[in-house]
């Protein structure tokens, strides 16, 4: 069916007259809202217009007069308690002259695929609404070679951009060209804002003589701070109202506990026999909602990236300066959303990184001169979704760290064994060790008592990861991987001897059936439990039975022994590795094996049984239940079962 | 025979486009409201085998109405055609008893397709 079938005669002019009315009313209101801008109901009754009448224009495929209107809606919406400002009058006046000439466009015309354009290049928006509604490219054109009169054919292209477009640019300059001492050029660089999208000005430009060809590129800005713009917070009176965060933790703890119940309530839906329709509806309700909500609290609780990053540029400029260095910052992804608790956690770790980047990292101006370098260092600071889990990427241009070195220093100051073998060490295995400086003779700013080791903590309490990549000469990124939120997570859930574990599916890079057998024979599987640096096996199941096994507080410790010691040689581990195959047979006969990882180390567990894959509300567990580094929490699963959560990072 | 539809819409050119869009899609429209008073008045006379219901409207709005249709008739098939923005409300409607809904501005088959679907489930 056809949009045409619909809109004939008369439904144009019902459409038209409903429009006028609506034209007649804004009319009005603008006129009223301009001696009372802090009126809200006439601010009200000026945003439900402004929502019809985008409903209509998008109703009849006028886009550009749809997004105009939106943009619109949106700044009248943002209105603060002081009224709506100058501006957004000037540009409402600006717009209502337009909606007036479209209504002559609707009476001529007697269809609604009427050009908007030769309307909109006498539409004056303001600065703030033509941002918001305008697009930026940077063309460039070709011309074909030993065209004459070439800059007058670039003239003529600027002419003709002008008609759909503000140019922001051009190079050469309309001036230049207009000199006669322009020089030799074989193309033209314009940057232009616009309403128009690449096909429209694609399909201008190429039609015109002497054109080779022309390159279009959306401008998408980089955030840059190093300039620090204010940002004024709206008041949004009528649309938000405080919540004491106290209260918003109470009630996510409170659904948690609803979570809880509804895993025994599955427990119990599963065992009885027939459920009537209504039930069974009733229950697939209940699931529905509680996700509803959960999903809206977990929302309520983020805040944007940027109240970690709002700080920085500040931070960076007044360390520079301090030490005679310069830096820009480039930040992205500010508004992803994060867990508050993870804002709070996170924003010292964040600062100390950036400050590390700048003592450590970014060689003084004269050295980059040397080097090739740009004068001024850079530092990325980006954030971005990644599997349900945030990733927060610090990145330098400086000088690198050098893992020879560092391995040296960390040796000299006590914290690896001398003799160890380098070769199995990253980065990774030596900047987090505690204690571990990267402190050189030559800054005086360095330590401040918050290191890596420090950053580590941190993250992970969180439940998040770290890790760093360095270049020698080119620069070092340190990448932390932390979850969006803290409290309710998807688990892996396994029994070993009758007790119910979860670790977080997330860490959970693959689970294989496997027996004693492979573990030996499978060349394939040892191959890839050797890849890893630090491979770790460990039957769960031994031999001999303690009492202690049949309470929660069995040492672990005992049965999963630490994957990375820094005082076992590799080949210690090897044999480790196959000492555990003395585990008989029978025991290890096909069980899953979960391999997880947490860079740099990856483990792989074999448990008893799997049970299931589900989101758990994790609880912290009271101090005096049991106190095991490697569980950080607990939760309820169906009916009865107690789970414990398992903190891979602490094995 | 081809299905009956009462329409409620505030707005007249909506009215006339969801008239327009239905009748070519078969079905008959035999009343149309411009306030959930009316609606609800209509639909107690013309006991329509379709509503397709607006949710902002002036005197009773849409959920009202709605509440109150339902109460007369509870296997009553309404269908929300509501604006963006508008999703608390729209929530509300379907658990008040609504079969489906359509976003404005809405092309004319996604008004079809979810008339059709309300109507079949």
């Amino acid at each position: 069916m056809s949009d045409l079938q619909i809109f004939d005669e008369e439904f144009i002019e019902v459409f038209r007259d409903e429009y006028v009315q609506h034209v007649r009313q804004l009319d009005e209101l603008i006129l009223k809202i301009s001696r009372k801008p802090d009126d809200k109901k006439l601010i009200d009754e000026l945003r439900r217009i402004l929502h019809s009448v985008k409903g209509m224009f998008g109703t009849i495929g006028q886009v550009k007069l749809q997004e105009i209107t939106h943009a619109l809606e949106d700044m009248v919406l943002a209105t603060p308690a002081t009224g709506l400002s100058k501006s957004t009058l000037e540009n409402l006046n600006q717009y209502l002259g337009v909606l007036r000439d479209v209504v002559q466009l609707m009476l001529t015309s007697k269809s609604f695929d009427f050009d908007v354009d030769p309307l909109l290049s006498s539409f004056k928006a303001t600065e703030e609404l033509w941002v918001k509604i305008s697009r930026k490219f940077k063309i460039t054109v070709k011309f074909e070679t030993n065209t004459p009169m070439l800059s007058a054919r670039a003239l003529v292209i600027l002419r003709n951009l002008k008609t759909i477009a503000q140019i922001i640019s051009s190079n050469p300059t309309e001036d230049e060209l207009d000199s006669e001492e322009l020089g030799y050029f074989d193309e033209l660089i314009v940057e232009i804002s616009t309403f128009e999208d690449e096909e429209r000005i694609e399909q201008l430009l190429s039609s015109l003589p002497a054109v080779k060809k022309v390159f279009i590129q959306p401008i998408v800005l980089e955030t840059d701070v190093s300039v620090p713009i204010e940002r004024v917070s709206i008041p949004m009176e009528m649309q938000t109202i405080a919540v004491k965060l106290k209260d918003l933790l109470t009630l996510s703890n409170m659904l948690g506990e609803v979570i809880s119940v509804g895993h025994v309530i599955d427990d119990i839906v599963s065992r009885v026999q027939k459920l009537s329709e209504a039930e069974q509806e009733a229950i697939a309700n209940f699931r529905k909602y509680i996700l509803d909500m959960e999903t809206l609290l977990t929302k309520l609780r983020l805040v944007p990236f940027r109240t970690i990053t709002r700080v920085l540029p500040r931070v960076a400029n007044d360390l520079a300066r301090e030490l005679g260095k310069e830096v820009r910052i480039y930040i992205s992804g500010e508004d992803i959303g994060v867990d508050r608790a993870v804002v709070e956690t996170l924003l010292e770790p964040m600062t100390q990184l950036v400050r590390n980047a700048i003592i450590h990292g970014i060689e003084n101006p004269d050295e980059r001169k040397h080097l090739g370098k740009s004068m001024s260092g850079a530092i990325l600071i980006r954030a971005s979704y990644v599997e349900g889990s945030v990733e927060i990427e610090v990145t330098d241009d400086g000088r690198g760290i050098d893992l020879e070195e560092a391995i040296s220093r960390a040796k000299s100051q006590g914290l690896i064994p001398a003799d160890v073998d380098s070769q199995a060490l990253t980065l990774n295995d030596i900047l987090f060790l505690p204690g571990f400086t990267t402190k050189t003779e030559t800054t005086k700013t360095a330590g401040r008592g918050y290191g890596l080791n420090a950053i580590q903590e941190a993250v992970k309490r969180i439940g998040g990861s770290i890790v760093v990549e360095s270049v020698v000469g080119q620069g070092t990124t340190f990448r932390l991987l932390v979850p969006i939120t803290t409290s309710i997570v998807r688990t892996v859930i396994f029994k070993v001897k009758d007790l119910l574990f979860a670790i977080p599916t997330s860490e959970v890079e693959s689970i294989k059936l496997i027996s004693s057998h492979d573990l030996e024979h499978d060349s394939e599987l040892i191959t890839e439990l050797r890849k890893t640096k630090h491979p770790f096996i460990s039957a769960l199941y031994k031999e001999e039975d303690n009492v202690e096994d049949h309470y929660p507080v069995i040492d672990f410790s005992n049965i999963l022994r630490p994957s990375f010691s820094l005082d076992n040689s590799s080949d210690q581990k090897e044999a480790k590795l196959e000492s555990n195959g003395s585990v008989t047979e029978e025991d290890l006969d096909r069980k899953p094996l979960i391999l997880w990882r947490r860079p740099p180390y990856q483990f792989g567990l074999i448990v008893d049984e799997l049970i299931d894959a589900q989101e758990l509300y994790i609880k912290p567990l009271d101090k005096h239940v049991l106190q095991l580094p490697f569980i950080n929490g607990a939760a309820t699963y169906g009916a009865s079962h107690a789970v414990f959560m398992i903190d891979p990072s602490k094995i | 025979m081809s299905k009956k539809v009462l329409i409620v819409d505030d707005s007249a050119y909506l009215r006339l486009m969801i008239k327009k869009v239905l009748t070519q899609a078969g079905f008959e429209v035999v009343g149309e409201a411009s306030d959930g008073e009316q609606a609800v008045q209509l639909y107690k006379e013309l006991r329509p085998d379709l509503v397709t219901m607006d949710v902002v409207m002036p005197k009773k709005n849409g959920l009202e109405a709605l509440q109150e249709i339902f109460n007369m008739d509870p296997n009553a098939c309404v269908v929300i055609v509501t604006a963006l923005g508008h999703e608390p409300l729209i929530k509300r409607a379907i658990r008040l008893g609504a079969k489906n809904f359509v976003i404005k501005p809405f092309k004319p088959n996604e008004l079809v397709k979810s008339v059709e679907s309300a109507l079949a489930s």
